[in-house]
C-alpha cells in the first residue's frame, strides 16, 4: 500500500513537471513568435535601405545574397538588447523614424468575396481595400477618380486614333513581394486569368466582346487590340473599377497553381500578405520600404500591419470601436452623429452609393410594368425627400439610377435627375391603366440587406407604404441579394416584380456607358430594360471616338430614361467611416469601386 | 329509496370535486393567466385598441422613445420604431400573429401527432415501429433549419411557417399520446370494448381518446411557447413572416441595430415574448398539476 503511494506520488511529481514543462513550453512559443515578427521588418528595413543609397534598382535584385548575410547580422543585433553596433551597411538614424509601425485594423460590413486575388473579384465593401492593399494595378487613379501616372504600374499610355488599340507602358523596377520584377508578361497573364470563365469578375464581361488580342512588344509594353473601337478598356484595368487591372506574378502563380496561389497570395502593393481567416478577416503585413504609391521616389507604408475585419452587424462594429477592438469602421449614415459625439473621427466619401429600382422583365406580355403609366404612378408615388431626411438623415440627395452626379463633367445633368412626390397623380394614373380598388395593381416587392447602405430595408419598406398608400397592393419578398440576382440572370421575375439595387456613382464617360450598358441594353445578359431607340443612342456612343459627342449622347440616354420612367431612381447617399481620433486623415476619394486606401497607407501624401 | 341513498351518497363526492376545482383555481397562476388574457384579449381586439396603422410610417416621429422617458408621449405610449410605426400597436398585432400561428400549428401538428400516437401505440407491431422512427427522424432534425429550408423553399409567409413548425410539432405529440395508449390499451375497459365487438376506430375514438384528453390538454399548452419562440425565431431570422405585417420575432430584429441608441425597438417586443411563453408554460405547469390525480393528491 505504502509503495502504491510512493509511486502514486511519483508519478504525479512527474506528471506536475511535465505539466509545467508543457506550460513553459507553450507559454514560450509566444516570444518566439515575436522574434520571428521582428525580425522580417528588420530584414525589409536593410532592403529598403539598399533600393535608397543605390540609385539602379536592378543592381540590388544582384545583391540579393549579400543582403540576406547582412539581415542575419543586423537580427542578433536586435535581440541584444537594440544596441547599435557597426554593421556592413549601418542604417542611417532617421531613416528607422520612417519605418512602418502599427497595426491598423479596419472593420467591414462584409469582406465581400473570400478570395483575396484578382480572379476572385473582390469589389465589395471591404474587398477592394483588401485588395489594393495588396496588389498594384495597370492604371492608377487619384482621389477624384481620375487616371494618375504616378500610381499604377503604368506610367504612360495611348489610344490609336480609331479607338482600337491601346498601349500602356510600364514603369520599370516595380518588385513583387518575392522579389521578382513586375513585367508586361505579368499583365497579360494576369489579364487572361480575369478572362476565364471561373473568373468572378465582371466588368472584363464588357470588354471581351471587342477584344482581339494582347501584345508585349518588350518587358514593360502592353497593347490591347480591339477590332472594334474600345476606349473605355484602360477603365477596366484602373484602380477606379474592380480587380481586373491588379496584377499578379506570372511565374510564381503558374508554379504552385491557382489553389495555392488563393490561399498565399502575392502582388506587388504595399503591403504582402500574411494569413486569412475565411469570411472573418485578413491580415497583412508592410513591405516596409519604398513603394512608388507613397509619391515621388516612393514612400514606406504607415502601418506596420493591417487586419481587415468583416463584421455585418453594426452595433458590433460599433462596440468594437469604442472597445477599441478596431480602428476604423464603416458606418450608417444615421450612426454618424452619436458617434462623432463620442470623439471618433468620421470620414465621408459624398454620394458614393446609388440605390433605385428595377421593373424587371417590364417588356413581357402581360407584364403591368410595360404600362409606361403604371412606371409613372409608381414613381410619383413615392415620397423621396421624406426617405431622404428621415432614414438617410438628409446626407445625400434623389438621383437617377445607375448614372449619378459624379457623372455631371461627363454629360449628365443632376438637375434632372428625379421625379416629383405626387400621390394623386399617381392614383389617376393607376386607375386610368385599369387599376382599381376592387382590382389593385399587384406587385413583389423584393426586400434584403445590401452591404454599404445600412438602410437599405428600412427605404425599401418606406417605399413599399408609399405604393399601398396610392392603392397599390405589395407583396414584400424577403430574400438575399445574391438569391435575387440568381433569379434575375436566369429571367425568373416576371409578372410584376420590383427589385431595389444598389451600385457606385461614377466620374468618367466610359464608366457610364459600361454601366448602362450592362443594365439598359437590350442585349445586355441580364438588362432591365428594352427600348430599340435607347440602343441606338447607346451604340453611337459605344462606336465615337469623340469625347464631346459621347457627353452628348449619355445627355440623351438620361432625357431617355428619365421620360420613359425605365426604372425607379432613387438616392445617391454618402457612405462613411467612422475611426478612433488618432486617424485624422482619410480621404475616401470619388472612385467608383475604390475608398482610395492609399491615403490611409501614405497619409503624408494629403491626398 | 335507493335513489335517495345514491343522491346521499352522490353528494360527498359531488362536494369533494367541488372543493377540489375550488382548490385548483385557488392555486391558479393568476398573473400568468392575467398575462395571457391581455395578450388574446389585445390580439384580439387590435383595431377597436388602437387608433394607428401596423404599416404606414410616420418616419418623422421615428424612434420616438416610449412614454417614461424623455422625449416620449402618451400618442405612442410604447415609442416608435425606425419607420415611426406604434410599438404599442405592433406588439397588439404581432400577438395576434403570434397566437394565430399557435392556434393553427398546434391545432394542424397536435391533430396529427395524436392520431398517429392513438394508431401507434394501438396496433404496436410494424405499425408502430414506422411511426415512431418517422418520429424520430422528425424530432432528431434541427426545428429551425428545417423551417427555415421549408420556408425558402415555398416563401414566407403564415400559412407557410404554420406547415414548417406543425411538421416537426406533430412527432412530440406522437410520442406522448402512444406512450399513454400503450399503458391504457392494456386496461380492463379496452378488452371489455374488444370483447364487445367495438371496432378498432370506435375504441380509438371513443375508448383511448377521451383517456389522452387531459394529457393532450397539458401538451398543447405546454407547447404554445415552444410555437411562439420558433415563429418569433423564423420571423427574426427573415424566414417568417414577411414585413411589414408585424410580428414578434421580426420586431426584434428590426430594433438589433437601434440596441445601444433606442433600446425599446428590440427590447419591448423582446419583453413581450418572454412573457407570454413564460405565462403559458406556469399555466401549463398548473393545469398539469391540476389535472394529473398523482400530482393532485401529493399536493
Amino acid at each position: 500500500m505504502v509503495s502504491s503511494w510512493t509511486r502514486l506520488h511519483k508519478f504525479m511529481a512527474a506528471f506536475g513537471v511535465m505539466a509545467m514543462l508543457f506550460i513553459v513550453a507553450c507559454g514560450s512559443a509566444a516570444p518566439e513568435t515575436v522574434e520571428v515578427v521582428r525580425e522580417v521588418p528588420v530584414e525589409r528595413e536593410v532592403i529598403r535601405e539598399v533600393q535608397v543609397e543605390v540609385p539602379v534598382e536592378r543592381e540590388v535584385i544582384r545583391e540579393v545574397e549579400v543582403e540576406k548575410t547582412v539581415v542575419e547580422e543586423r537580427v542578433k543585433e536586435v535581440q541584444v538588447d537594440k544596441i547599435l553596433v557597426a554593421t556592413p551597411t549601418p542604417a542611417p538614424a532617421p531613416e528607422a523614424s520612417i519605418q512602418s509601425e502599427g497595426h491598423l485594423r479596419i472593420t467591414y460590413t462584409s469582406m465581400g468575396s473570400d478570395g483575396v486575388y484578382p480572379k476572385a473579384s473582390n469589389i465589395n465593401a471591404g474587398g477592394k481595400d483588401v485588395n489594393a492593399s495588396m496588389y498594384d494595378v495597370v492604371i492608377g487613379s487619384d482621389a477624384q477618380g481620375a487616371f494618375s501616372k504616378e500610381t499604377g504600374l503604368a506610367n504612360d499610355w495611348s489610344v490609336s486614333p480609331d479607338g482600337k488599340v491601346h498601349t500602356i507602358h510600364m514603369r520599370q523596377g516595380i518588385m513583387f513581394h518575392n522579389n521578382t520584377e513586375v513585367t508586361s508578361e505579368d499583365v497579360l497573364f494576369s489579364a487572361l486569368e480575369v478572362m476565364e470563365e471561373d473568373a468572378q469578375n465582371a466588368f472584363i464581361n464588357e470588354l471581351t466582346p471587342l477584344w482581339d488580342s494582347y501584345d508585349t512588344p518588350d518587358a514593360y509594353t502592353w497593347v490591347i487590340n480591339c477590332h472594334t473601337p474600345c476606349l473605355y478598356a484602360p477603365w477596366i484595368f484602373s484602380g477606379v473599377r474592380g480587380t481586373e487591372g491588379m496584377i499578379v506574378p506570372k511565374a510564381y502563380y503558374e508554379d504552385i497553381g491557382e489553389e495555392e496561389f488563393a490561399k498565399a497570395p502575392i502582388g506587388s502593393g504595399p503591403y504582402q500578405f500574411v494569413d486569412q481567416v475565411l469570411g472573418a478577416s485578413v491580415e497583412v503585413e508592410s513591405i516596409n520600404r519604398p513603394h512608388f504609391r507613397g509619391g515621388a521616389g516612393g514612400s514606406i507604408p504607415k502601418y506596420a500591419q493591417i487586419t481587415f475585419l468583416g463584421v455585418s452587424e453594426e452595433t458590433t462594429r460599433i462596440a468594437m470601436l469604442k472597445s477599441g477592438q478596431t480602428d476604423v469602421i464603416d458606418v450608417s449614415r444615421e450612426r454618424i452623429a452619436p458617434l462623432a459625439d463620442d470623439g471618433f473621427n468620421i470620414f465621408y466619401k459624398e454620394r458614393a452609393l446609388l440605390s433605385g429600382m428595377y421593373f424587371f422583365q417590364q417588356w413581357e406580355e402581360g407584364n403591368p410594368f410595360g404600362d409606361i403609366r403604371v412606371r409613372e404612378a409608381l414613381n410619383i408615388a413615392i415620397n423621396r425627400d421624406a426617405i431622404l431626411e428621415h432614414i438617410f438623415l438628409g446626407r445625400g440627395s434623389t438621383t437617377l439610377y445607375p448614372m449619378g452626379s459624379y457623372a455631371a463633367a461627363s454629360g449628365y445633368d443632376p438637375q434632372q435627375s428625379s421625379y416629383p412626390y405626387d400621390p394623386d397623380r399617381a392614383r389617376q394614373l393607376l386607375t386610368e391603366a385599369g387599376y382599381t380598388d376592387g382590382n389593385p395593381l399587384e406587385i413583389k416587392l423584393a426586400i434584403y440587406s445590401f452591404g454599404g447602405i445600412a438602410e437599405f430595408p428600412r427605404m425599401i419598406e418606406a417605399i413599399g407604404a408609399d405604393f399601398e398608400a396610392v392603392g397599390v397592393k405589395v407583396n414584400f419578398q424577403p430574400t438575399e441579394y445574391g438569391t435575387l440576382r440568381s433569379m434575375r440572370r436566369a429571367w425568373s421575375l416576371g409578372g410584376g416584380w420590383v427589385g431595389p439595387w444598389g451600385t457606385h456613382n461614377r466620374a468618367a464617360p466610359a464608366e457610364i456607358l459600361s454601366i448602362v450598358k450592362v443594365l439598359k441594353h437590350s442585349e445586355a445578359p441580364y438588362t432591365t430594360y428594352k427600348n430599340p431607340e435607347f440602343d441606338a443612342i447607346m451604340n453611337q456612343a459605344f462606336a465615337s471616338t469623340d469625347p464631346d459627342e459621347v457627353k452628348v449622347l449619355i445627355s440623351q440616354m438620361q432625357q431617355h430614361l428619365l421620360a420613359n420612367y425605365d426604372g425607379i431612381p432613387l438616392f445617391e447617399v454618402d457612405s462613411s467611416f467612422a475611426a478612433i481620433p488618432e486617424i485624422t486623415y482619410w480621404n475616401t476619394g470619388k472612385d467608383s469601386y475604390d475608398n482610395n486606401v492609399d491615403s490611409l497607407f501614405f497619409p503624408e501624401l494629403r491626398w | 329509496m335507493a335513489t335517495t341513498s345514491t343522491a346521499l351518497a352522490g353528494r360527498p363526492a359531488f362536494r369533494q370535486r367541488g372543493k377540489q376545482a375550488a382548490e385548483a383555481l385557488r392555486r391558479a397562476p393568476l398573473i400568468p393567466l392575467a398575462i395571457i388574457v391581455i395578450v388574446v384579449f389585445t390580439a384580439t381586439f387590435a383595431p377597436l385598441l388602437t387608433p394607428h396603422s401596423t404599416t404606414q410610417p410616420s418616419l418623422a416621429d421615428r424612434l420616438t422613445p416610449p412614454v417614461w422617458q424623455e422625449g416620449g408621449s402618451w400618442e405612442n405610449p410604447l415609442g416608435t420604431d425606425a419607420l415611426g410605426r406604434d410599438l404599442a400597436t405592433r406588439l397588439m398585432y404581432g400577438g395576434r400573429v403570434s397566437m394565430l400561428v399557435a392556434v393553427f400549428t398546434l391545432a394542424i401538428g397536435g391533430g396529427i401527432g395524436t392520431a398517429i400516437g392513438l394508431v401507434s401505440g394501438y396496433f404496436g407491431g410494424r405499425v408502430d415501429a414506422i411511426c415512431m422512427r418517422s418520429a424520430d427522424s422528425t424530432l432528431a432534425f434541427p426545428i429551425i433549419l428545417f423551417a427555415i429550408l421549408l420556408v425558402v423553399a415555398v416563401g414566407p409567409n403564415l400559412a407557410n411557417v404554420v406547415v414548417a413548425i406543425a411538421l416537426v410539432l406533430w412527432a412530440r405529440y406522437a410520442r406522448v399520446i402512444r406512450g399513454e395508449v400503450l399503458a391504457l390499451k392494456e386496461r380492463d375497459f379496452i378488452a371489455r370494448a374488444r370483447v364487445a365487438g367495438c371496432s378498432h376506430l370506435r375504441i380509438l375514438l371513443f375508448h383511448l381518446f377521451p383517456n389522452t384528453v387531459n394529457t393532450l390538454l397539458v401538451l398543447l399548452t405546454l407547447q404554445v411557447g415552444w410555437v411562439i419562440i420558433v415563429e418569433a425565431s423564423l420571423s427574426f431570422l427573415g424566414a417568417g413572416i414577411p414585413p411589414p405585417t408585424p410580428a414578434w420575432g421580426s420586431m426584434v430584429s428590426d430594433g438589433r441595430e437601434y440596441v445601444d441608441t433606442a433600446w425599446w425597438v428590440s427590447a419591448i417586443p423582446g419583453l413581450a415574448i418572454m412573457l407570454t411563453v413564460v405565462a403559458f408554460n406556469l399555466f401549463g405547469d398548473w393545469l398539469r398539476d391540476t389535472l394529473d390525480p398523482k400530482l393532485r393528491q401529493v399536493s
